[in-house]
């Protein structure tokens, strides 16, 4: 093997992934493409120092987590909720349409009350489908410290979906 | 309302072949030219990414259900085995995204001026080409032995870009800067605190072993 793989080989086999990631991680819609270009750009640069006694996809997943995590906090990304409020409200449609908006837009808010370490969780577990193990891997973190995060976020967003209905009803 | 109806929700999370086509464009200066060698597709041209991009199903959902016993390897359940090849990188036309000066302290803590949704428009974010020009220069005072330059760059770069991407990368110049002066425990007490800000960093193997080299 030896030296780092290529950049371009990173960038096929993990853009999807990247791509929901960002987005299950609290990117809205309309900054995910920036987001990734922001990922991978810090992966460009920092390609040639990985070594091979870490697992690419945990690097790369830090490096997606930090790059989320730095843009939710900057005063841009609370604008620009704002902003699309207003869309969301504005947008006429198809009543499906306008339904699976609604609910993606549910399940965000609902993401939104988890601490970020479990909803990284169960956004691999619940949402991308990833076996308990695997995500362990991913994050590096014990597989029972995963089962517990998992398990207090299906809690808390069981709880959230109960609120909800209660209030819709 | 129903959780799996939440869950459902997101399978729409995946990119459109439109939305990866314009990454792709946005991120071809960083691949190698076409017909440059090592590309590992044919790359046939736009409507081969377009195509690749449109077979990508959602596999991964499995209605809700987690999996929870299934040996499934990492990098299987990473990457997306849709036995379509990935999209060739089709437009080499970089987008350079003029970066406004970055003035983190004026826009501090979110001033929500309740400002008509019209003229709500996207704030350019700092520019990570000039995170990492600016990283760049305090590499380079150090390696001409400048190590007092290298560190001021440094702190520059920790002012303008508080929440940059590349702020490992600072702290590792930060800390070698901090040897090179002879300023030792000061280095170890940056490392402590790069330590405890990124355990899991790439940097910090070199880190530790530029504290055990002095």
């Amino acid at each position: 093997m030896g030296g780092p793989p290529a950049f371009e080989h990173v960038y096929r086999e993990h853009v999807r992934f990247v791509w929901r990631t960002v987005r299950r991680l609290g990117v809205r819609e309309a900054d995910v493409e920036d987001v990734c270009q922001r990922v991978f750009e810090v992966v460009h640069r920092q390609l040639p120092e990985f070594r091979g006694d870490a697992r690419l996809t945990t690097w790369l997943f830090g490096i997606v987590r930090r790059v989320v995590s730095d843009h939710r906090r900057s005063a841009y990304e609370r604008r620009r909720d704002l902003h699309e409020e207003v869309e969301l409200e504005a947008a006429p449609g198809q009543e499906r349409a306008v339904a699976e908006r609604e609910a993606r837009a549910l399940l965000d808010q609902l993401l939104d009350e988890l601490d970020e370490d479990k909803r990284v969780v169960f956004v691999l577990c619940e949402l991308d489908g990833m076996a308990v193990k695997d995500v362990a891997e991913l994050i590096d973190a014990p597989v029972q410290t995963v089962y517990s995060r998992l398990h207090a976020a299906r809690d808390k967003i069981s709880r959230g979906v109960e609120r909800l209905a209660a209030g819709a009803a | 309302m129903k959780l799996d109806d939440l869950i459902q929700s997101a399978r729409g999370d995946e990119p459109t072949p439109e939305q990866l086509k314009k990454l792709d464009g946005k991120l071809a200066h960083l691949m190698p030219p076409i017909g440059g060698g090592n590309g590992p597709s044919g790359s046939g041209g736009g409507q081969g990414a377009a195509g690749a991009g449109g077979a990508a199903t959602v596999k991964w959902i499995a209605a809700g259900v987690v999996a929870v016993g299934g040996g499934v390897a990492i990098q299987q359940a990473v990457s997306h085995r849709d036995g379509a090849p990935p999209p060739p990188i089709s437009a080499p036309a970089p987008t350079p995204a003029p970066i406004a000066e970055v003035t983190p302290d004026a826009a501090p803590e979110p001033v929500p001026a309740p400002a008509p949704a019209a003229a709500v428009h996207r704030a350019p974010e700092p520019s990570l080409a000039d995170e990492a020009a600016l990283l760049d220069r305090a590499r380079t005072a150090l390696q001409r032995g400048d190590a007092r330059a290298a560190l001021a760059t440094c702190d520059a770069h920790a002012k303008n870009f508080t929440h940059g991407a590349l702020r490992e990368e600072r702290e590792r110049i930060a800390i070698e800067a901090l040897l090179a002066l002879g300023r030792h425990g000061d280095a170890e007490a940056r490392a402590q605190r790069f330590d405890r800000a990124f355990p899991n960093s790439v940097q910090s193997e070199r880190i530790h072993a530029l504290l055990r080299d002095r």
